[in-house]
């Protein structure tokens, strides 16, 4: 993206901040310590080292991506300053050399005033889960980058730029995987909703649901972080919770987002680790 | 240098900060608003009779409207912060004194434009 700076954080600097955060937080990455409001500029940096640590207890290495952009419209770039924020990233390369690239990401920032449960702590806690998960199978054939974006709710300001610098390296990109919102099914019935076009990337989200008897709906969202890779031409697959057939969660962005159900939250990562499995160990 | 020339001044300067530090990072929005008012005041400055005064009062008119552009926005997050966290956080004592500095200066130059500074011609 435009004006996009990248920086990164000394080894011993950051260990030291990663020990203070867990000792701060009481916790290693667990799903509890990414539930609580993550708005502010401070919030969100406290938020991206506590990712790096669950990256890191996950077995990955990650880096802290800096942004300085501008607006996402060019009228406020008359009257307000840039936007600033942090990508949390991590690269889990193939088993053998590969051109083929997966991105599998997830947006870790709230509303103000939201504990961001549901939105989006599943969905982080979800990536890091099938960071560990991929990092286990013996053989891959695609590099796999797993990114927690910023500022997913200032409009897609994380996501825009990460998805331009891809586009800007000239790396191919076989797919992108949003995770965002997995954790409320109201009516207990265990539906998830998917976005994805028709093609290999559908079809490994269906075998996979069929095979854990799993029931998907076929959707269509215009917001997230996926849109931000599709208006580039990359392949984007959004997966979430149920969210289509009136059982939307009625705490979202609200201060009563403060719980996630980790039973039906855990099959949708399976379901997703089932479908990105095939696509990456066929 | 008379209150009129001096806020014309610091008016430019704060334009020309905003214009580098936003094309250093990709945008030229804010460059091409400085580009027009320093073309039109370096034409208003070149040309005879009342173009002078014209040319600062299109510049303070600018001024003015980026200036209630600002307070407005400033006034809606009094009523609703959580229509963007990025704005919030930008309403500090930096962004209120340039706010109060684009609205006197808008409505000082539109009302009692300075001098035309004097040219030498070679």
């Amino acid at each position: 993206m435009r004006g996009s700076i990248v920086r990164g954080m000394g080894v011993g600097a950051l260990a030291t901040l990663l020990t203070m955060s867990a000792s701060a937080t009481g916790g290693t990455g667990s799903m509890d310590s990414f539930i609580g409001e993550r708005a502010t500029q401070s919030q969100r940096a406290h938020a991206a080292l506590q990712i790096e640590l669950a990256l890191m207890n996950a077995g990955l290495e990650s880096e802290q991506r800096a942004y300085r952009v501008p607006n996402i419209h060019w009228a406020l770039d008359l009257i307000m300053p840039p936007q600033t924020g942090i990508n949390v990233v991590a690269q889990l390369p193939a088993s053998t050399p590969s051109e083929r690239n997966i991105i599998i990401g997830a947006h870790y920032d709230t509303v103000p005033g939201s504990p961001g449960a549901d939105d989006n702590a599943s969905g982080t806690y979800a990536a890091i889960e099938l960071a560990e998960r991929l990092s286990e199978l013996p053989v891959r054939n695609t590099n796999i980058t797993f990114v927690l974006f910023d500022a997913e709710e200032d409009g897609a300001v994380g996501s825009n730029v990460f998805a331009a610098e891809w586009l800007a390296s000239g790396r191919p990109m076989h797919s992108m995987h949003n995770i965002d919102m997995l954790g409320y099914d109201g009516n207990g019935d265990g539906v998830f909703d998917l976005d994805a076009p028709n093609g290999p990337v559908a079809d490994a989200y269906l075998a996979a649901a069929d095979e854990r008897g799993i029931r998907l709906v076929r959707a269509n969202f215009s917001s997230s972080d996926h849109v931000s890779f599709r208006k580039r031409g990359f392949t984007a697959v959004f997966l979430s919770e149920n969210l289509t057939d009136g059982d939307f969660n009625k705490a979202y962005h609200s201060p009563k987002d403060t719980v996630i159900d980790r039973a039906y939250m855990e099959r949708g990562i399976d379901l997703a680790a089932g479908a990105i499995e095939a696509l990456v160990a066929p | 240098m008379s209150g009129g020339g001096i806020l014309l001044l610091l008016t430019l300067a704060l334009w020309a900060w905003r214009a580098v530090d936003y094309a250093l990072i990709g945008s030229l929005a804010p460059l091409g608003i400085l580009a027009f008012g320093a073309v039109t005041l370096g034409l208003g400055a070149l040309a005879k009779g009342r173009w002078w005064r014209s040319a600062v009062r299109i510049w303070g008119t600018m001024m003015l409207l980026a200036g209630l552009a600002r307070a407005g926005l400033s006034i809606a997050l009094a009523f609703d912060p959580s229509v963007s966290i990025h704005a919030s956080e930008a309403q500090t004592a930096f962004y209120h004194a340039a706010t109060a500095l684009h609205l006197v200066a808008g409505i000082w130059l539109i009302v009692r434009p300075p001098e035309r500074p004097a040219i030498t011609r070679i």
